[in-house]
């Protein structure tokens, strides 16, 4: 008894002991805070970082698949076969019908990415478009990492209603068809699309999709009417012409379709619409900002802040800022306009 | 409470030093707006395209039901200070049907089932063509950058 008294007399020191007072615990808070917020951004950037550089690498893959492609076969992979480019081709016919819908580029380069065992579950004697796998499931619901972007904050699938789309796995990169004239669509025309043509003034392109003797004139390198181009005639140079760009679904009708489908955006993704034009939007009343236009929606567009990357002729990969000169743009889309723009 | 105010400061303090990464694109954006009308009338939904001269990403906007427009360049607000060269644009891609006589492959058209159509212009079509439009503008640093475009059905 005596002594836990003697303990207790003994702690009893003359300054007063006791805790932290409120102040205090709010400053140590409010460092810690201030540390925090100095670190969290760091961290941040280095996450984004990392997602970058896969993404790059995935673009530079690509490119090298089509580099790959042109030494095997002695041609480009066109964008796609949407339509059959061959004018003579006649739908039913035995000797030569009309071969539509037939694929798209990143379906054809899958032997060059190690994908030979899903490039070879197409047949690509028939319409590509909704192919099923043995299993019943669609030859499209296999995910390819590499036609992925890990920055593009998206579902991997279903932006469609269609329950045949519903299922389909998507992709960030698609090939460019340089500055080329498209319309816009019915139903949800973008006043735009006739203006953002002009960029190109008398270098134009007309319509190609609807007017078939204009076909073979598109500007850059991919067109989605089976017309595929040699090496030898990007004269532009192939450092200096865009083969593949970013694209994000979630901001596109066409892209939001899938890998495996052949009106996707391959051969279709224009220069002429300035980099990351926003149209992620399905209910804006501006029409130009919505999705479903045919005009701006098919623009190169990233989730990276400020522009996009671009994979060129030789394989290598570009930034190229959204505060690109439109004319610089669009003479690096162009194979062959004959006046080669040198990268920013 | 001194020192809350003192914390809360550097709280702020630091919060501006960590975003202020963000900021900044190396574009001199200033706001634009404006208004389109056709013979007096204003035009709704008609598509703006400024071009600068030299170089620079294009700016554009859309009218509204007053024929009014404010410029975006790729998705911030505003257009870049210089001169440009301004295209005006209201147009239906799929205005009229080309009967299949009329195109230059008729038997290929027909036998394909394919459709070709001819866009439908609301405003004269050389006002949505910068090389013709005569439309210009001359957006300043700092002072008013509010341009009407008055159009006319016959243009000279």
């Amino acid at each position: 008894m005596d002594g836990s008294r003697t303990i207790a007399k003994v702690n009893r020191l003359p300054r007063p002991l006791h805790g932290f007072t409120l102040v205090e615990l709010l400053v140590v808070i409010a460092i810690i805070g201030v540390l925090v917020a100095l670190l969290l951004p760091a961290v941040q950037a280095a996450r984004e970082a990392a997602r970058r550089s896969t993404c790059i690498n995935n673009l530079k893959q690509l490119g090298t698949a089509i580099a790959l492609y042109h030494d095997v076969r002695k041609v480009y992979p066109a964008g796609a076969q949407w339509a059959d480019g061959d004018v003579t081709c006649q739908p039913g016919s035995t000797s030569n019908p009309c071969e539509d819908l037939r694929g798209n580029l990143l379906i054809w380069i899958l032997p060059y990415i190690e994908q030979q065992a899903l490039y070879n579950q197409f047949d690509f004697k028939r319409v590509i478009d909704g192919q099923l796998r043995p299993d019943g499931q669609p030859i499209g619901s296999a995910m390819v990492a590499s036609f992925i972007c890990p920055t593009s904050v998206h579902p991997s699938e279903a932006y469609h209603s269609d329950p045949a789309l519903a299922s389909l796995k998507m992709f960030n990169y698609a090939a460019s068809r340089g500055p080329t004239k498209h319309i816009s669509a019915p139903g949800c025309s973008c006043p735009q699309w006739n203006t953002f043509n002009g960029l190109i003034g008398s270098e134009a392109y007309a319509y190609p999709d609807f007017q078939p003797h204009l076909w073979p004139e598109f500007g850059g390198p991919f067109t989605r009417v089976s017309i595929q181009v040699k090496q030898s005639q990007i004269t532009d140079g192939l450092s200096n012409t865009f083969f593949l760009g970013e694209v994000r679904p979630e901001c596109s009708t066409h892209a939001a379709r899938g890998w495996s489908e052949t009106n996707n955006g391959n051969g279709l993704i224009s220069t002429l619409i300035p980099i990351n034009y926003d149209t992620c939007s399905q209910t804006d009343p501006d029409r130009c900002r919505q999705w479903c236009n045919w005009s701006t929606e098919l623009g190169f567009k990233s989730a990276h802040a400020g522009g996009a990357h671009f994979s060129m002729g030789d394989a290598s990969v570009q930034f190229i800022a959204e505060t690109i000169d439109a004319y610089a743009y669009n003479r690096l889309g162009g194979k062959a306009d004959g006046q080669p723009a040198a990268l920013p | 409470m001194g020192l809350t105010i003192f914390t809360r400061a550097l709280a702020a303090a630091s919060a501006c030093v960590a975003l202020a990464g963000c900021g900044g694109r190396g574009l001199n954006l200033v706001p634009v707006e404006g208004v389109v009308t056709l013979d007096g009338a204003p035009v709704e939904n008609a598509g703006v395209l400024f071009a600068p001269v030299g170089a620079g990403p294009p700016a554009s906007g859309t009218t509204d039901a007053a024929g009014r427009f404010t410029l975006m360049t790729a998705n911030e607000e505003g257009a870049a200070v210089g001169q440009h060269r301004v295209a005006i644009s209201k147009a239906d891609a799929f205005g009229e049907e080309i009967p299949p006589v009329q195109l230059e492959d008729p038997d290929f058209a027909r036998r394909r089932g394919l459709r070709a159509y001819r866009a439908k212009h609301f405003i004269p079509e050389r006002y949505g063509d910068l090389e013709a439009s005569g439309l210009t503008a001359n957006v300043v640093e700092s002072g008013d950058n509010r341009f009407e475009f008055t159009l006319s059905s016959n243009p000279r």
